[in-house]
């Protein structure tokens, strides 16, 4: 049975009967992407703006709790710096970023 | 002066361009949204979630286009992974949202109207993979090897998907080749 239809009526068939060509208007429809892409694009600044403020909040945090009991943050990069060698300082550095960069990535997922 | 697609795709690529994304949207909506809903058997407001899912999925993904293909072909390969990722999601696969159809419907009266609802039920028989390769190749004229690079298939399992579908679809239609021979 099915060898009785030949490919080519099948496929003029496919394209008479179908309405594959003719075109959706747009209706609104690429507005509508647009702004949804506007919205996500806003969410993810506020959530960049959360992760800044976060940090911000605890640097400023640590930074006043230190400076009030009289400890000074130069004192503390010069101590670091007498203490350990960049052999040490350099890979905890990276470690840190790394982790800190984890953190956001995180925090940014969607 | 209209601006070109090439134009339009460097600008998005290069400045996150909103305006001329849109543009983009504006040229390819009609394709991307037809496209799904071909293969979600005609569920409008489904497909046009998915066609806005994909088409934001696109404006994030732009810088990752290379131009080895055409931006439809790009976007209708976005359009195919959205539709399968919210299928799989749902847990089931998109043959089984497809109702079963009698067969008295595609062996209806040789009319116009009928004859397009039946061809849509004759093709809600097939599986997703041959809808989208019959689709591609012979309602959209595409290559083979688009179709192959679209559904992220081999080339021989589209021209599977192809020979399949097309012979699933000859059995249910020999009827109308015959009325429309001698009828």
């Amino acid at each position: 049975m099915a060898k009785d239809i030949d490919d080519r009526w099948l496929e003029s068939l496919l394209n008479d009967s179908d309405d594959s060509n003719h075109y959706i208007p747009d209706d609104g429809f690429s507005a509508g992407v647009m702004h949804a892409i506007a919205q996500e694009q806003m969410a993810r600044y506020q959530k960049w703006r959360k992760v800044i403020l976060v940090l911000s909040a605890l640097l400023t945090a640590v930074a006043v709790f230190y400076g009030s009991s009289g400890f000074s943050v130069g004192d503390f990069i010069q101590q670091t710096f007498a203490r350990f060698d960049f052999i040490v300082l350099i890979p905890a550095a990276a470690l840190l970023a790394v982790a800190m960069s984890a953190g956001c990535t995180l925090l940014l997922r969607d | 002066m209209a601006i070109s697609e090439e134009d339009l795709i460097a600008r998005v690529q290069s400045k996150q361009c909103q305006h001329a994304f849109g543009e983009l949207v504006k040229m390819y909506q009609s394709d991307v949204r037809q496209l799904l809903r071909k293969l979600t058997g005609g569920d409008m407001a489904t497909a046009d979630d998915l066609a806005q899912d994909t088409f934001i999925k696109a404006f994030k993904g732009v810088k990752n286009f290379r131009k080895e293909a055409g931006f439809k072909t790009w976007l209708f390969r976005i359009a195919w992974n959205v539709y399968r990722d919210y299928y799989r999601s749902k847990k089931r696969r998109p043959e089984d949202y497809v109702e079963e159809v009698p067969e008295s419907a595609v062996e209806s009266d040789f009319n116009a109207p009928m004859k397009s609802k039946a061809l849509e039920a004759a093709l809600d028989t097939l599986s997703s993979d041959q809808r989208m390769a019959i689709y591609l190749c012979l309602q959209q004229e595409m290559t083979q090897q688009e179709a192959s690079t679209i559904m992220g298939l081999p080339l021989g399992t589209v021209k599977s998907h192809v020979n399949r579908g097309k012979a699933k679809l000859a059995s249910l239609l020999a009827g109308w080749q015959r009325e429309g021979e001698y009828g």
